[in-house]
C-alpha cells in the first residue's frame, strides 16, 4: 500500500508540475489571445471606418470624373432641377439633371448644310450615382407638351430607388429635423428624400464589402451669399455683377423675414469683418447677429460657392465684344476687328446670315447662295459687325466698309474700310465718277459702300428744295431772264437718348450737298448739274434763326434742321405769323449762309434767260437723266475730315422732268423779304423706304435701323410714298407740303403696330427710340441694341430704296415669328427649324462683356422649379425700370418687384413663366402654345428672350403692354438680369456617403459596420493646353480660340461632413 | 498456501530522481528561457502595437484634419510653424477645418505639434482644438487673429500619442517636397506628416535614466541609441489637401 502511496505521490509531482505548465501556457494563450482580440477589434474598427471613408471619397472621386467627362464631350449641355412621378403618380426622383446634346450647333451646321439639319436628340442623366444617360425621341423635345417625353427620357435614365437599394442623403440628422443634410425648399413643412442608388464595391472574392451612394447637384441654383449687395436692385443698380443682388430678395423670398433690410445689414457687417470679407464657410452665417439658425434655415437657397463658366454652347470661350472693339483710325485694324465678330458669329452659327433675307414667308429657307454680285449672308454680317462696333467704341465715327471686296474668291478679296476723304472719283469728289450707291444699291449695281455703322450721329429724316423766284424781267420774249435762289433744308434726326454734340462730330463737321440736281432754262442759260454746283456748309458756321446761337449740339431725340435759307418760311406779313410743323419751333432751325466768308462754296443765287416759260409765268425744269447718268445723283452727306458720318442720296428725275412754275410779277426788295409773294415753291422729299406706306415696305420699313445709303426722291408724286410733296395750289401757301414733318420725326416714318415707337409724337431724350452706348458693354443683353440691317426678300417695290426692315436686334424680345403678335420675328419657334440659327438672341450665346472665363454668382434659371424660383427672385427683388430716358416713359421708375411672396407681383408672373416651360407643363394654359416645341430647359441665357412675358401682348408691369414700349423698355429686364444669369453651373456640391459592410449570405442583407459622409463642393475650370484662348489667329482651323477645353480641372473648395 | 512475495516498492532510484529533476529543470529553464522570449517578444509586440494603434488613430486624426483644411482665401487658414534650422520643415502646423462640434458653425482649429514632458522625460503629440465660436470670433477681427487661434494652451489640447517625437510637416505643391516657406499653402497640394513614436513602456525605462529634450533631437547620443533606436517607430503620411490650386 505505502509502495502505491508512493508510486502516487510521484506521479502526482509530475502531474502539478505538468498542471502548473499547462497553466501558465494557458495564461499566457488567454492574455495574449485577450490582447489580440482587443486589437483585432480595435484594428477592424478602424479598418471599416477607413473603408467608409474610402467608399465615401470614392463616390466623390466617381461623382466628379463622370461629370468632368460629360461635360468635357459634351459642352453643349444645362443643368436643371426636375421632379418626376412614376406611373402611380409617386414621386420618383427630385434632383439636378444634366441635359446635353452630343453635336454642338456649330459642328451641326458647319459647313452650312444644304436643308435645314435636324437638332440631335437630347440626353439625359440625373447626377446621382446609379444613374444612366438616356436620349429623348428624335426630334426633341417632342412639342405636344402632354407626351412629355423628356421626363419619360428622364424616368428610364433613372436607378431604382427604392429603401432598400438606395440612400435618402437628405436623412435627418436628428429626430424632427426638417431640414436634412442637403435642405428643403422655402415653405416646406418636410425635407424631401434625395435618394441616390448604392453601387457596391467587392473583394476579390466578389463579396460585396462596401458601397457608396451620391447626389449631386449644381450651386449655381442659389443664391451666393458671398457675392450679394444690401443695395436693392431699385432703378438704378443695373445688375451687371452678381454683386448687385440684393440679400434682402433672399431674406423676404426664402425666409419672409418682415425685417430683412437688418438681416442684409448684419450679414454684410459679418462678411466684411472676415478675411477678404468672405464668409470662409457657409455655417459662418449662424453667426449674424440674433440669427443663430440662419445658414440652417437658408442652406436649400444660399451657398458661397456658386458660378458659371465663361463659355459658349460649344464649348469654346465666348468673345469678349469689349476687348475687341477699340477706337481705331487704322484701316486694317479696324478690318481685323470687324473680321473678328464675324468669325465668331460664322463659327457658332454659319448660317447667321440668313437672316439678312428672311420674311415669314421662307423663314426656313436655306436658299441665298453667296454670290460675286450678290453676296448677301457677308454684307448683312459686315453691316451687323460694323454696328456692333460703332455702339461700343467711344468715338461717333462711323465704320465704312467699301464695296470692293468678294467673299466668293479663294483667298477671300476683304471688303476695305474707309477712313478719311473720299477716294478719286467718289460722288463728291470732283469730279465724280460713281456714285456711292447706284439704283441698283447693293445688288445690281457698283456700290461704293456696303456698310456704315450706326454711330451715335444725328440721321438724315427729310430733304426739301425750296426754289424762289428773286427776279423775272423782263417776262417775255427771247431775252426774258431770271433771277432765283435755290435753297435746302435738310432735317436731322437724333434718334439716341443722349445729345450728340457738335464736338462728338469729329474734325470740321460740314454737311455737303453734292451733284445738285441740274435745271432746264431752255438752253439759254441753264443751271448745270454736278459737283460743279456742290455747297459744302460747315456745321460749326450754323446759327439758330431764333436767337443766333450757335449749334452746340443735336439734342436727343429730337431733329435739327440746318437750311442755306436764311430765312425760311417768312411769313406773309410780320402780324400774320404762319402756322405749320416748323413754324413754333425757329429753335430748332439753324442756318448756315452760304456765303464766300463763310467758308462756304457754292452759290444759292443764279440769274439767266430762259425760254422755259408757262405764259408769263417762270417756269424752270429740273433736267432729267438717264438710267446711264451718274452725276445727277444729289448726295447729301454729314462729314468731317475722317470720312463720312451719314448720307443719303437722290435719284433725281429719271425718265421725266419736274417743273417750278413761279407767278412772281412785282417782287421788292429785299429780294429775301418780299412780302408780296403769293407762292413759294418746295420739293419735299421724305426718304422713301421709311414710311409707312402699304406692304410690305409698310411692315418692315423703319428708319434707323442702319446708317446705310437712303434715297430720297425729288420726282416722284405718287402721295402715298411720301416721298415727294410738290406743294401747289390748294394747299397752304407759306407751309411746308402736308404731310411732311419738316421739324418733328414723322410719324409717317414709322409703323406704329410693327415698331410701336412713341417718339412720332414727342421729342426728346425719353422717347429717343435708339441708344448708341459709346462704351464697353456692361451687359451682353445690350445687343438688343444693336441696329439690324435685316431687310425684307421678295419685296415688289424696291427694297435697295428700303433702308432695311429691322429695328434692333431681338435680343431680350421674341424673335419668334407670330403672325398676330410679332411679324417681325424670324424664327419659326421650332427647335429643330434652321431659322433657330438667326434667331437674334443666340448672339448673347458666344459674345460676353469680359475676358473672365470664371463668372461667380450666376443663378441658373434652370432651378426655379427647385426653391420655387427664391434665387432668381432674389436677383430681381426690388427691381425697378430705369428711370428715363434708360427706360420706356412709360415703364421708368415702376416697380417689377415690390414683394417676392405677393404672388401678384410680376416677378412671380416670370417665375411661373419660366416654371412652365421648364416643366413643358400642360396645365399652364395660361401660356398654352407660347413654347412651341421649345419647351424644357434652356440651353443658353438668350433663350429667356422667348418667354411670354417679353413678347407682344403681355404687361410687363401692370397696364403698360409690351406693345406699347419701346425697344430698349421692352428688353430692359434681360438687359438687366442677362449677366446674373446661367443655364449650366460649374461649381457643384456631390453629398457622398460610404458604408463598410460585412458580407452576408445570398439572401441576407449586409450588416453595415461603419458609414461615413463627405460632402465636398467643387469648381469644374475648364483648361486649354495652350492657355486661355487669346491667340490673334482667328480662323478656326488653326487656333484655339474656337475651341473646347482639352480638359476640365477640379478645384475643391469645401470638404466636409 | 502463497506467501505472498515481499516485493520491494517500485520506486525512483536517487540516481533517477537526480536524473529526472535535472530533466525537469532542464525542461523548466528551458521553457522559461522560452517563455522569457515569448514574453519579451510579446511585450515587444504589445509595445509596437501600442505604438501603431496611437500613431494610428493620430495619423487618421491629423490626415482628416489638414486635409479638409479650409485654405481657401487666405494661406494662413494652413500655418505649419517652428521651422527647424535649416527651413526644410515645420514642426508644428495649425489649420481652420470643418469639424463637428459645439458651436454655431463648423469651422474649427486645430494644431499638432510635440510637447516636452519634464517628469517622463519624453515628447508627446498633442492636437489643439478650439471651436467654430471662437474661431468666428478671431477670424471676425481686423486684420484677422490667427495668432490668438493657433495659441498653444494646454486646455485646449488632447494627447493623441504618449511618446512621439521628431514631428515634421513638408508641404509640396507637385511631386516633390519642398520648404515650408516656397509657397502658401493655397499652392500646397499635400503635407508629408512624419514623427517617430515608442511604447508607453518603452518609455517608462527612460524616466529613470539621465535624458533631456535634446538627447531626444541627436539620434547620434549614446543615450538615444541605447534607450531609443531600438524601440522607436517612425510614421508617414501624405495627406492630400482637398483645397488646392
Amino acid at each position: 500500500m505505502r509502495a502505491i502511496t508512493r508510486r502516487a505521490e510521484s506521479s502526482g509531482f509530475v502531474l502539478i508540475i505538468t498542471v502548473v505548465i499547462l497553466a501558465l501556457l494557458t495564461i499566457m494563450a488567454v492574455a495574449f489571445l485577450s490582447s489580440t482580440t482587443s486589437e483585432r477589434a480595435t484594428s477592424r474598427a478602424s479598418a471599416n471606418r477607413s473603408k467608409a471613408d474610402l467608399a465615401a471619397e470614392t463616390a466623390v472621386n466617381v461623382a466628379t470624373t463622370r461629370l468632368v467627362e460629360l461635360l468635357k464631350s459634351f459642352p453643349d449641355s444645362a443643368t436643371a432641377w426636375e421632379s418626376v412621378t412614376d406611373a402611380s403618380g409617386k414621386l420618383q426622383y427630385t434632383g439636378t439633371v444634366l441635359y446635353y446634346r452630343p453635336q454642338t450647333p456649330e459642328t451641326l451646321n458647319n459647313p452650312p448644310p444644304a436643308a435645314p439639319t435636324p437638332v440631335p436628340s437630347l440626353f439625359v442623366v440625373p447626377l446621382i450615382s446609379g444613374a444612366e444617360a438616356k436620349p429623348t425621341p428624335v426630334p426633341s423635345p417632342v412639342p405636344d407638351g402632354n407626351q412629355i417625353a423628356r421626363l419619360s427620357a428622364l424616368r428610364s435614365a433613372l436607378p431604382l430607388l427604392d429603401a432598400a437599394n438606395s440612400y435618402d442623403v437628405n436623412h435627418a440628422r436628428f429626430s424632427g429635423d426638417t431640414q436634412g443634410w442637403i435642405g428643403a425648399a422655402p415653405g416646406s413643412v418636410a425635407r424631401p428624400e434625395l435618394r441616390a442608388q448604392w453601387s457596391n464595391l467587392t473583394n476579390s472574392d466578389g463579396k460585396v464589402t462596401a458601397r457608396y451612394a451620391y447626389w449631386m447637384e449644381d450651386e449655381s441654383f442659389k443664391a451666393n451669399a458671398n457675392l450679394m449687395g444690401t443695395a436693392l436692385r431699385g432703378s438704378n443698380t443695373l445688375g451687371d455683377t452678381p454683386t448687385q443682388i440684393p440679400m434682402q430678395g433672399l431674406f423676404k423670398t426664402a425666409l419672409n423675414s418682415t425685417d430683412p433690410n437688418t438681416i442684409a445689414n448684419d450679414t454684410s457687417s459679418l462678411r466684411a469683418s472676415f478675411p477678404n470679407s468672405l464668409l470662409f464657410e457657409y455655417r459662418a452665417l449662424n453667426h449674424v447677429k440674433d440669427q443663430p439658425t440662419l445658414a440652417d434655415s437658408l442652406k436649400f437657397v444660399a451657398t458661397i460657392h456658386s458660378g458659371a463658366s465663361n463659355l459658349s454652347r460649344s464649348g469654346s470661350k465666348r468673345i469678349n465684344l469689349n476687348k475687341i472693339v477699340s477706337g481705331s483710325t487704322d484701316r486694317a485694324a479696324i478690318r481685323t476687328q470687324l473680321d473678328q465678330i464675324i468669325k465668331t458669329v460664322t463659327y457658332h452659327l454659319p448660317n447667321f446670315g440668313q437672316r439678312f433675307y428672311r420674311t415669314a414667308a421662307d423663314k426656313n429657307s436655306l436658299d441665298v447662295p453667296e454670290t460675286s454680285a450678290a453676296p448677301h449672308r457677308t454684307i448683312y454680317l459686315n453691316k451687323i459687325a460694323a454696328n456692333i462696333r460703332d455702339y461700343v467704341d467711344a468715338d461717333s465715327q462711323p465704320t465704312v466698309v467699301n464695296n470692293d471686296g468678294d467673299p466668293t474668291t479663294s483667298p477671300v478679296k476683304p471688303y476695305t474700310i474707309r477712313i478719311g476723304p473720299p477716294p478719286a472719283g467718289a460722288l463728291w469728289t470732283t469730279p465724280p465718277t460713281h456714285p456711292i450707291e447706284t439704283s441698283g444699291g447693293g445688288t445690281s449695281g457698283a456700290s461704293e459702300i456696303i456698310a456704315i455703322g450706326k454711330e451715335h450721329v444725328p440721321f438724315i429724316q427729310e430733304y426739301v428744295l425750296r426754289v424762289r423766284q428773286v427776279a423775272f424781267a423782263p417776262r417775255t420774249g427771247a431775252s426774258a431772264s431770271y433771277t432765283i435762289t435755290i435753297d435746302h433744308y435738310v432735317e436731322f434726326w437724333n434718334t439716341s437718348n443722349r445729345d450728340i454734340s457738335l464736338t462728338e462730330l469729329g474734325p470740321n463737321p460740314f454737311l455737303l450737298i453734292a451733284d445738285q440736281p441740274g435745271w432746264d432754262a431752255g438752253g439759254l442759260s441753264d443751271i448745270p448739274a454736278g459737283a460743279s454746283r456742290d455747297i459744302k456748309l460747315p456745321l460749326n458756321s450754323a446759327r439758330n434763326l431764333a436767337d443766333s446761337s450757335s449749334l452746340v449740339s443735336f439734342p436727343a431725340g429730337s431733329v435739327v434742321v440746318l437750311t442755306t435759307d436764311p430765312q425760311p418760311f417768312s411769313t406773309p406779313s410780320a402780324s400774320t405769323p404762319v402756322t405749320g410743323p416748323l413754324t413754333p419751333d425757329l429753335t430748332r432751325v439753324y442756318n448756315i449762309p452760304v456765303t464766300p466768308d463763310n467758308g462756304v462754296t457754292g452759290l444759292r443765287t443764279y440769274s439767266g434767260q430762259t425760254q422755259k416759260k408757262s405764259g408769263s409765268e417762270l417756269r424752270l425744269n429740273i433736267i432729267t437723266r438717264t438710267t446711264g447718268q451718274t452725276d445727277y445723283e444729289t448726295e447729301l452727306v454729314l462729314g468731317n475730315d475722317l470720312g463720312i458720318l451719314e448720307s443719303a442720296w437722290g435719284a433725281g428725275a429719271i425718265g421725266s422732268f419736274i417743273s417750278v412754275n413761279i407767278d412772281n410779277p412785282t417782287p421788292p426788295a429785299p429780294a429775301e423779304n418780299r412780302l408780296d409773294e403769293t407762292k413759294y415753291h418746295f420739293r419735299g422729299s421724305s426718304l422713301r423706304g421709311n414710311s409707312a406706306i402699304p406692304t410690305p415696305i409698310a411692315t418692315t420699313g423703319d428708319p434707323r435701323t442702319n446708317a446705310e445709303q437712303i434715297n430720297f426722291d425729288l420726282n416722284s408724286g405718287a402721295a402715298n410714298f411720301d416721298k415727294t410733296r410738290y406743294y401747289d395750289s390748294g394747299l397752304d401757301s407759306s407751309h411746308i407740303p402736308a404731310n411732311s414733318s419738316l421739324g418733328a420725326p414723322n410719324l409717317a416714318y414709322v409703323n406704329p403696330a410693327v415698331w410701336p415707337d412713341p417718339s412720332s409724337s414727342a421729342q426728346g431724350a425719353p422717347t429717343a427710340p435708339a441708344v448708341i452706348a459709346n462704351a464697353n458693354l456692361s451687359s451682353i443683353g445690350q445687343l438688343g441694341d444693336i441696329f439690324d440691317p435685316v431687310r425684307t426678300k421678295g419685296d415688289s417695290n424696291n427694297i435697295l430704296l428700303s433702308r432695311s426692315g429691322g429695328r434692333s436686334l431681338k435680343v431680350g424680345q421674341s424673335d419668334r415669328y407670330d403672325a398676330t403678335t410679332n411679324t417681325a420675328g424670324l424664327w419659326d419657334g421650332n427647335s429643330n427649324s434652321a431659322s433657330r440659327e438667326w434667331a437674334a438672341w443666340r448672339l448673347a450665346d458666344f459674345f460676353s462683356t469680359t475676358d473672365l472665363v470664371q463668372l461667380d454668382g450666376r443663378i441658373n434659371i434652370n432651378g426655379v422649379n427647385r426653391d420655387g424660383g427664391a434665387a432668381l427672385k432674389t436677383a430681381l427683388y426690388g427691381y425697378a425700370f430705369q428711370a428715363s430716358p434708360d427706360s420706356d416713359p412709360s415703364l421708368s421708375t415702376k416697380g417689377f418687384d415690390t414683394d417676392p411672396t405677393d404672388a401678384a407681383d410680376k416677378i412671380n408672373e416670370l417665375v411661373r413663366q419660366i416654371q412652365a416651360r421648364l416643366r413643358n407643363d400642360p396645365s399652364a394654359t395660361a401660356y398654352s402654345g407660347q413654347f412651341g416645341s421649345t419647351a424644357g430647359p434652356f440651353a443658353e441665357r438668350g433663350e429667356v428672350s422667348e418667354l411670354p412675358l417679353f413678347n407682344t401682348g403681355t404687361d410687363l408691369v401692370a397696364g403698360v403692354n409690351t406693345a406699347t414700349a419701346n425697344d430698349r423698355g421692352r428688353e430692359e429686364l434681360f438687359r438687366r438680369m442677362a449677366e446674373l444669369i446661367t443655364t449650366r453651373g460649374n461649381i457643384f456640391t456631390v453629398y457622398a456617403v460610404g458604408q463598410s459592410l460585412v458580407p452576408q449570405g445570398a439572401s441576407g442583407s449586409p450588416t453595415v459596420t461603419s458609414t461615413s459622409q463627405l460632402k465636398v463642393t467643387f469648381r469644374i475650370d475648364p483648361v486649354w493646353n495652350a492657355g486661355t484662348p487669346s491667340d490673334p489667329t482667328w480662323d478656326p482651323a488653326a487656333a484655339t480660340r474656337f475651341s473646347k477645353p482639352d480638359k476640365y480641372e477640379v478645384k475643391i473648395l469645401y470638404a466636409g461632413e | 498456501m502463497h506467501k505472498p512475495s515481499r516485493q520491494t516498492p517500485a520506486a525512483f532510484t536517487l540516481l533517477e530522481l537526480l536524473v529526472a529533476i535535472a530533466v525537469t529543470v532542464l525542461i523548466v529553464v528551458m521553457l522559461s528561457g522560452v517563455f522569457t522570449a515569448a514574453g519579451k517578444q510579446w511585450q515587444s509586440a504589445d509595445q509596437k502595437i501600442d505604438s501603431f494603434r496611437d500613431a494610428r488613430a493620430a495619423l487618421q486624426i491629423i490626415d482628416r484634419d489638414l486635409g479638409r483644411a479650409h485654405v481657401t482665401g487666405d494661406a494662413q487658414m494652413l500655418t505649419l510653424s517652428n521651422l527647424d534650422g535649416s527651413g526644410s520643415f515645420a514642426k508644428e502646423a495649425f489649420a481652420v477645418t470643418p469639424i463637428p462640434n459645439s458651436g454655431k458653425s463648423d469651422l474649427c482649429v486645430v494644431g499638432f505639434y510635440c510637447v516636452w514632458d519634464a517628469a517622463s522625460k519624453t515628447y508627446s503629440l498633442k492636437r489643439l482644438f478650439r471651436d467654430s465660436d471662437t474661431v468666428v470670433t478671431s477670424l471676425a477681427k481686423k486684420p484677422a487673429d490667427f495668432g490668438a487661434l493657433f495659441t498653444k494652451t494646454a486646455a485646449n489640447e488632447e494627447e493623441l500619442a504618449s511618446c512621439a517625437w521628431d514631428l515634421r510637416f513638408v508641404p509640396g505643391t507637385e511631386y516633390a517636397t519642398e520648404a515650408p516657406t516656397a509657397n502658401p499653402s493655397t499652392k500646397w497640394r499635400w503635407i508629408e506628416v512624419r514623427f517617430k513614436s515608442m511604447s508607453a513602456a518603452a518609455a517608462r525605462r527612460i524616466r529613470n535614466m539621465t535624458f533631456s529634450a535634446a538627447t531626444w533631437e541627436d539620434p547620434n547620443d549614446p543615450a538615444y541609441k541605447n534607450a531609443v533606436l531600438p524601440y522607436q517607430q517612425q510614421f508617414v503620411v501624405r495627406v492630400n489637401l482637398h483645397q488646392r490650386p
